[in-house]
């Protein structure tokens, strides 16, 4: 399990870095490497040339915009764990990239190898739909912002196209909205195998469903009220509401991954209308 | 100097039963431990694997590439010359063997199978060449689920077999049908338990040199029996005597079983080093290992239990079906898990009629060894489940109707239903100490307050079990095994300057035996443990033994160790008393001192007696201080250890997912030499135990492609989900063995797929769900529960 052989370069600047990406061959862009490395090192990728972005500043930084927060590609899950991005997202972010992993790989993965890797399993792609994120794209030439929804594509396939990479996700401020997440996985560390955002408009919570799918936004709007409390959901009027929802906007799922789903949206709901993850 | 006189046997300053510190940890803890992959020969080149990657298949030659170097690819034409195929043998009428080629010729049989070896000076590069050789593989229908293998029509693995059946075995012992006919109750399950590996964090690996000069070749091995590996190698290698072969297990980082196998990497590295001029090494990588290293369990089960409605059980019928995948392992072969599960199977129990029959049968996956526990775990799962299911039959508190089928202490020897001589324990007093810390009661009391609308659904289960440690020759006579582990081995030398150095044939993996077996060196000869030390693995150091497996190390060399020392201390007392002019039964031992009534000597003074001075040694004593001692247990047919597990879990019923809340054992392995090392052992076990629970299952496709290949694939519990584990501790002296200790090394890890289960099945009572696979997986749990209804009234 060793990677077949590739050059690399690490480049200090993104003008650099687009003229290293214009050459011809098979590149890769390597952020955290906790993605790339392993698909490397099983052969499914075989780059000629890994381009790091580790030596270019900009890519690393945070900075308000106005009301906005702007969150550089390479920022790792650690960073943002930590409380790195400030404001009234600062909460609900620490509360999604803690549970990504294990520490040893927040460390390195990105915010920006996440959502350019699009694992529909990845926290970041559902977490950052709900929060209504625009993603920054440059290549050569310039940059753009594309919305979320039209930034994943589907598993695995993004907006981003030859030559371009992320250079940052923009949140737009919240102001009061609450927020709520669960991410349901068989133990500690792993992939979710359902995962779930909300946030709470004034006439419901709006949710997000990632893992089972590319995230979806389920149609209806809930009230967290009548789906809080602990005792058993199955059963509950609310609850089948929610469960057709999911089974609507992922058609392919099989009952078990709607269930599970459907738990985590009321869950995230709950969590929502408790304050919990509130910004 | 004459105050005290006093024998080893009755002073009070033991140092066994203490809990003193590992002596290995000070390396392990500051990294300077060396592994295989850690030792670094010169001009040494790599080596990788070219694999099958089909399940069966029709194998053409390999093909050379064009451009590879002259030693560069090692075919199975180019070694066959210097390899003998891989046949594991048991001596059991019927039983099939199959000859397991080093590497492929003809035909492959589950995916990872070798085909080709390739050297080059680095991993990297091997593994670059590797992929350039595409094997000619004409594919055939597979077979991987071990029913289908059973079928008429079923693809046959061995041509020279007339189905795919390893060995088939069955008896009724008692009177059976009698039993039957006057049961009150009866009930059937049909159970599953997946298919799981050891998984040690060390992967295996090899280090193969040649030495031209001398002829001795070296093999620096991650491996359980390195004494054993020898003389096999001797068998498996042409032009090469066991006296020239050398095999060096260094540091091991776990095995668990998995590394107490011959593999063909390992001939394969040592044939091919024969050959080059320079030292080889391959180090497995974790996606090897999931494919090539040994698996395990994997049972089709189908148990009834016929009882009286007084709560007496009166017999077992069980049915076995293991999947032995496509070749037995040297030595334990194919069938050690079906075998092991039958014998074992009526357990603590007072069982009057059995009935049980077994079938090995073989797939296109991967061999199955023994592991932890090694047929136990799913017996017990097994037994376990009826014992509770049973109850609940008759309507009987699960545990009350255990503790009226249990053997009592007063019982021992017993000799179960499947022949097995139980030296000693007390089943009841586990039992009860483990149903107190589960608080049964007030489970009960809040499952009576249960309603439908609850979502959290809160059980107790236990799990029971005997263990067989440390068996003889005898019982591996009758097993059938063609090496029987008879023994064990120590030497102890005390050097001039008085340090003290024992050798033995056993090999640590991470039990702490360098500490344990220090310990009681150190009170035989009468020296603080810290001043032995003790080496392992290495056959060119080492007295010949047959090194760790089935819980034995303790037992065994802790025999060994005991009869060398107090023979050493037997002669180091005859130098002192010649010395201080007194008679040997005046010399009292300690601290390293020889003390008589007019004076004392040193070890150290008397070590230079021994060896340098030997004018102040008798002519009748003969020089140096080293004795060497084999340890045959007087009794063969083992000591048993016993324990009983007991789990608290919660089950959310809209997801069907499990929560360990509290996790008790209560063991017993006879006299505890070191504690902390003892609750290390069980705490280990039991955390892999609860991993085959919940989480750990290999899965193939109906081709035979595995689908578990990387630890994102395969989970197994972490920190987080293993909970704290209670301990009670019972110490039922063994009358067989020195000091009456029994093997532990293995019981953690029996009992959780049993207990967790069983505590499942409690908490989903008022559904009507019972746990009837292993591992319990949320996903069954909700399938199950969402098409029934709750009881409003307990059933
Ligand atoms: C054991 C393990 C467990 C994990 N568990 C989780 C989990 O629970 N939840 C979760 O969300 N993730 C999980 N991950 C994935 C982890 O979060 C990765 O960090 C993430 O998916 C990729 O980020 P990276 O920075 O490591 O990207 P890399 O691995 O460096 O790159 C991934 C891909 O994105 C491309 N890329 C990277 N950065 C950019 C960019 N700025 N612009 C364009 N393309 C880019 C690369 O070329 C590559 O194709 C886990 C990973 C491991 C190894």
């Amino acid at each position: 399990m060793k990677p077949s052989a590739f050059r690399y370069e690490r480049p200090a600047s993104l003008d650099a870095l687009f003229d290293l990406l214009s050459g011809p061959g098979d590149k890769a862009v390597l952020a955290g490497g906790q993605s790339l490395i392993p698909a490397m090192n099983f052969r499914m990728a075989r780059p000629a040339l890994v381009v790091d972005l580790a030596g270019i500043p900009e890519l690393r930084e945070i900075v308000r915009e106005d009301g906005a927060i702007r969150i550089g590609a390479t920022v790792t899950h650690a960073q943002l764990e930590d409380g790195a991005a400030p404001g009234p997202v600062q909460s609900f972010l620490r509360r999604v990239a803690g549970g990504i992993a294990f520490r040893a790989i927040r460390n390195r993965g990105t915010i920006g190898g996440s959502l350019a890797h699009a694992d529909p399993a990845a926290d970041w792609l559902t977490a950052l739909s709900c929060m209504q994120a625009e993603v920054e794209i440059a290549n050569k030439s310039g940059r753009r912002r594309v919305a979320m929804e039209a930034f994943v594509l589907g598993p695995m396939t993004t907006a981003l196209g030859d030559g371009e990479i992320i250079t940052a996700v923009v949140l737009p401020d919240p102001g009061e909205t609450a927020f709520g997440w669960h991410k349901a996985v068989r133990k500690s560390g792993e992939f979710a195998e359902a995962l779930a955002a909300v946030r709470l408009a004034p006439d419901g919570a709006e949710c997000w469903v990632g893992a089972i799918e590319s995230p979806v936004r389920l149609p209806g709007r809930y009230d967290p009220a009548a789906l809080a409390g602990d005792s058993r959901l199955g059963g509950r009027p609310e609850f089948e509401a929610v469960r057709q929802g999911v089974r609507e906007m992922a058609p392919d799922a099989d009952d078990y991954a709607v269930q599970l789903a459907a738990v985590a949206v009321c869950r995230a709901i709950a969590e929502a209308g408790a304050g919990e993850g509130a910004a | 100097m004459n105050e005290n006189i006093g024998q080893l046997e009755t002073r009070n300053d033991l140092q066994v039963g203490r809990p003193v510190l590992r002596h290995e940890d000070e390396r392990l803890l500051a990294g300077t431990a060396r592994f295989v992959a850690d030792i670094r020969l010169p001009d040494m080149r790599e080596v990788a694997f070219v694999r099958s990657p089909v399940a069966f298949g029709k194998l053409s030659p390999v093909e050379i590439p064009a451009d590879a170097g002259p030693d560069s690819v090692w075919t199975a034409e180019r070694l066959a010359h210097r390899v003998l195929p891989i046949c594991a043998t048991l001596n059991r009428p019927g039983f099939h063997v199959t000859e397991q080629p080093i590497l492929a010729r003809g035909k492959v049989r589950h995916v990872g199978e070798l085909i080709a070896a390739v050297v080059a000076s680095s991993r990297a590069e091997a593994e670059d060449l590797a992929e350039t050789i595409v094997p000619g593989i004409e594919s055939l229908p597979a077979v991987s689920d071990p029913e289908a293998a059973l079928d008429e029509g079923a693809p046959r693995l061995h041509d020279a077999w007339e189905d795919n059946v390893y060995l088939s075995s069955g008896r009724t012992i008692g009177p059976f049908d009698e039993a039957v006919a006057r049961a009150e109750v009866a009930v059937t399950r049909d159970f599953r338990m997946a298919r799981v590996l050891p998984l040690p964090m060390e992967t295996r690996g090899c280090v193969a040199g040649f030495d031209r000069g001398s002829g001795i070749l070296t093999l620096y091995l991650s491996t359980q029996r390195p004494h054993l590996i020898r003389t096999m190698l001797a068998e498996q290698l042409v032009g090469i005597e066991e006296s020239r072969i050398r095999v060096i297990a260094p540091e091991i980082g776990g095995a668990f079983g998995g590394k107490s196998n011959l593999y063909p990497e390992e001939v394969a590295l040592a044939a091919m080093a024969m050959e080059l001029p320079f030292p080889i090494r391959w180090i497995e990588d974790r996606y090897e290992h999931f494919l090539s290293a040994s698996q395990s369990r994997q049972h089709v089960q189908r148990l009834t239990a016929y009882a009286m409605r007084t709560g007496e059980l009166l017999a077992i019928d069980a049915r076995f079906l293991v999947d032995g995948g496509a070749y037995s392992m040297r030595t334990s072969t194919a069938v050690v898990e079906a075998g092991m599960a039958a014998a074992v199977l009526p357990g603590p129990y007072r069982l009057g009629a059995y009935r049980f029959e077994t079938v090995t049968v073989a797939t296109n996956k991967m061999g199955v060894g023994p592991y932890r526990g090694v047929g136990r775990p799913a017996a017990v799962f097994a037994m376990e489940r009826m014992m509770h299911e049973t109850a609940v039959a008759i309507g009987m508190e699960p545990h009350a109707f255990r503790a009226r089928n249990m053997i009592d202490a007063s019982e021992h020897p017993y000799v179960s239903v499947s022949g097995l001589r139980y030296d000693s324990g007390d089943y009841k007093t586990l039992l009860s100490d483990a149903v107190e810390a589960m608080d049964v009661a007030s489970v009960r009391a809040a499952q009576r307050l249960v309603t439908a609308g609850d979502r959290r659904l809160i059980g107790v289960g236990f799990g029971c079990y005997t263990e067989q440690t440390a068996h003889g020759a005898e019982e591996w006579h009758r097993r059938g095994s063609p090496f029987e582990y008879g023994f064990e081995s120590a030497r102890i030398r005390i050097d001039p300057s008085g340090s003290v150095l024992v050798t033995t044939g056993i090999k640590s993996q991470g039990q702490g035996l360098e500490t344990t077996l220090a310990q009681i060196a150190a009170d035989a000869l009468g020296l603080p443990h810290e001043h032995v030390h003790i080496r392992h693995g290495d056959t060119e150091l080492c007295p010949y033994g047959l090194g760790t497996i089935a819980s034995r190390s303790l037992v065994m060399a802790g025999g060994a160790v005991e009869g060398a020392a107090t023979r050493l201390a037997g002669k180091i007392r005859a130098i002192a008393a010649a010395n201080l002019g007194c008679g040997p039964e005046d010399i009292r031992l300690q601290d390293g001192t020889a003390t008589g009534p007019f004076g004392n000597l040193s070890f150290a003074k008397i070590a230079r007696i021994a060896y340098l001075e030997l004018n102040a040694l008798p002519p009748d004593i003969e020089p140096g201080l080293e004795v060497s001692y084999n340890y045959r247990p007087p009794v063969e047919s083992g000591t048993y250890s016993s324990g009983v597990h007991g789990a608290r879990v919660a089950v959310d019923v809209d997801t069907g997912e499990v929560e360990l809340l509290d996790y008790v054992v209560a063991e017993d392995c006879g006299r505890i030499v070191n504690p902390m090392i003892v609750d290390g052992q069980i705490i280990g076990g039991a955390a892999q135990g609860i991993g085959q629970a919940l989480y750990e299952e290999l899965r193939y496709d109906e081709t035979g492609q595995p689908r578990t290949v990387t630890l994102a694939d395969y989970l197994i519990p972490g920190a987080v989900e293993v909970p704290r584990i209670a301990l009670r501790h019972r110490e039922t002296l063994s009358p067989f063995t020195v000091f009456g200790a029994k093997g532990l090394g293995e019981g953690g890890a029996i009992a959780p797929p049993a207990a967790i289960a069983n505590a499942v099945s409690d908490a989903l009572r008022r559904y009507g769900v019972d746990v009837r696979s292993i591992p319990i997986r949320p996903r069954d749990l909700w399938t199950a529960l969402r098409d029934k209804s709750f009881a409003e009234m307990e059933p």
